[in-house]
């Protein structure tokens, strides 16, 4: 038995000094190595870099990277990050079963200082408002191993959660609206075309008088395209989520003079604006703040409110696309405005939403629920986060 | 032709210990598969890098899978079962069975067993330092302090 692993040593190490092997353990040939670590997680991949040269080239090699990540995808294996004044990966396989932990992240906005310690800076309310808004951190959507973030300010990044890897989108030229003070706000959508194998970022540009500029920056160009045509008009801030190959917003379509709410689908593939309507019911609220937002429930299109009254119905459709297939749901925890189903947990049991200033894990069978702390970390009202899968792929190398 | 559940064939470890199985178990490892479609497989299949030991468990588990193997792809409580038997059956192993087990499926090519093991590897060290990952493969530091350092630095996303 000695004998033959000496010689396997012997086969691995090319001729290296050899070294007292541990008395119990078989020695593995490299491949075998890797073909464990193809199955770790980032930070032990990371960390296991630092074992010896030979790991270090295998472990960043192109090829071993492209490997991990579909490995990681196949098996589904995800993470949770949340924006709180601070950015926190969440340990994921912890949900539902102990107490949460969290580990800061770095990111490209990072270095930007907190705006609360400037609070003495700003002259009147106003500015300190616009400040706010424009250091204000958005996770815009993940695809695969990428995330969207954005800040006005800053502008929108492609990046990489626990690497911290990124890449800037390139600015904006917007003839028409570059004077800033006419610039109201503008919205995001990021998602994958599964067609053209290209990821793409939408971005609204809304003018103060109402005019919407949107553009599409696909990131195997590198750069930005002009959507001509624009139908909408005075959209609100709303999030976007993607599904069946299409960013979804809530925004405004003027017709007959009428501002009449809808979905806009935007198809990653042709890149058309779709509109999905939504259920005449659904405008029943007579909140004068009244605001509709999109997200995703168990893979089903659903519309909650956003209007800082309280709400528990949820407009979902359970058939993508057919306008009778939307059906509304109740839940027993009201919320004022947030409602954003994150993923369901590992046994599709349960659905980990953001309610408000909460994580809550929500069961959609028996309307039962809990609340999740995270050790050390106070969520606040207005708090963002998303899945993604792990992934050691820069934004980048890619194209 | 005999069916693949009564055709029976014997496979004989390293350490001279038999163990008769159903030619569908049998085929669960590629390279047995091989041997019996090229028509070797008359007798006892001698397998010269397996310990008794290792190759009983490892029939145990290509069994377990094609007793209960999912009725297709679309069966997912048929999968979420086989995964709650895998777990468990990896439970009862110290790290050097585990290591023969990877070696034993690499060489008779059963990737469902590889995966498994390895994922049992993975999950064994995520939380490792690279000294412990040393030892644990037997690989030589062959950095610089400063080296060691550099590298350190760039991957401390790792490190934290």
């Amino acid at each position: 038995m000695r004998a033959r692993k000496r010689e396997r040593r012997r086969e691995i190490d090319e001729g290296e000094e050899e070294e007292e092997a541990s008395p119990e353990l078989p020695n593995l040939p490299l491949e075998l190595v890797m073909e464990i670590l193809l199955r770790s997680p980032v930070r032990s991949v990371g960390r296991f870099r630092c074992v010896s040269k030979a790991f270090c080239s295998l472990l960043t090699d192109p090829k071993f990277i492209k490997n991990h990540h579909d490995a990681v995808r196949l098996r589904k294996n995800r993470g949770l990050i949340l924006y709180s004044n601070c950015l926190f990966d969440v340990d994921f396989n912890s949900i539902g079963i102990r107490d949460l932990t969290a580990v800061e992240l770095d990111h490209p906005f990072k270095e930007d200082g907190d705006f609360f310690s400037d609070l003495g800076k700003f002259r009147s309310g106003n500015e300190m408002l616009s400040s706010w808004k424009r250091n204000q951190v958005k996770i815009v959507g993940s695809s695969n191993g990428l995330v969207c973030i954005y800040q006005k300010k800053g502008g929108a990044f492609l990046y990489i959660p626990i690497t911290g890897d990124s890449k800037k989108l390139p600015d904006l030229d917007l003839p028409e609206v570059v004077d800033e003070v006419r610039v109201d706000f503008e919205i995001l959508g990021f998602g994958f075309d599964v067609i053209t194998h290209d990821y793409k970022v939408v971005k609204f540009v809304i003018r103060k008088d109402g005019e919407v500029y949107a553009n599409v920056y696909s990131l195997k160009t590198d750069s930005w395209k002009r959507i001509r045509d624009m139908r909408y008009r005075h959209v609100q801030y709303s999030s976007s989520v993607v599904l069946n190959g299409a960013i979804h917003w809530i925004v405004k379509l003027e017709e007959e003079g009428e501002n009449k709410r809808v979905v806009a689908a935007f198809d990653l593939k042709t890149q058309e604006f779709r509109d999905i309507l939504l259920p005449d019911e659904a405008e029943e609220c007579n909140h004068f703040t009244m605001k509709l937002d999109v997200s995703s429930l168990k893979g089903c299109l659903c519309v909650f409110y956003s209007c800082f009254d309280m709400h528990n119905d949820i407009w979902v459709m359970n058939k993508y696309g057919l306008q009778s297939s939307w059906c509304k749901i109740r839940i027993m925890i009201p919320y004022t405005f947030m409602m954003k189903p994150l993923c369901s947990t590992k046994n599709d049991e349960e659905v980990l939403l953001i309610l408000d200033d909460s994580l809550i894990l929500y069961n959609f069978k028996c309307d039962t629920w809990r609340s999740l702390g995270i050790r050390r970390v106070k969520l606040d009202n207005g708090f963002e986060g998303v899945t993604y899968i792990e992934s050691l792929v820069s934004p980048n190398s890619y194209g | 032709m005999a069916s693949s559940s009564t055709n029976k064939f014997v496979l004989k470890s390293n350490d001279d210990v038999s163990f008769e199985v159903t030619e569908a178990v049998a085929r669960e490892f590629q390279v047995i598969a091989h041997i019996i479609d090229d028509d070797c497989a008359k007798k006892a299949i001698p397998l010269s890098n397996v310990t008794g030991e290792i190759l009983s468990k490892m029939i145990e588990y290509g069994k377990k899978h094609i007793e209960e193997a999912p009725v297709d792809e679309e069966d997912e409580e048929g999968k979420k079962k086989l995964q709650i038997w895998d777990e468990e059956f990896m439970k009862q192993f110290n790290m050097e069975i585990v290591f023969q087990l990877i070696l034993a499926s690499n060489y008779l090519n059963n990737k469902g067993l590889l995966d498994l093991t390895c994922c049992t590897v993975a999950d064994h060290i995520k939380d490792m330092t690279p000294d412990e990952v040393r030892t644990l493969f037997n690989v030589k530091n062959d950095y610089t302090t400063e080296e060691e350092e550099e590298i350190r630095k760039e991957n401390s996303w790792a490190f934290e």
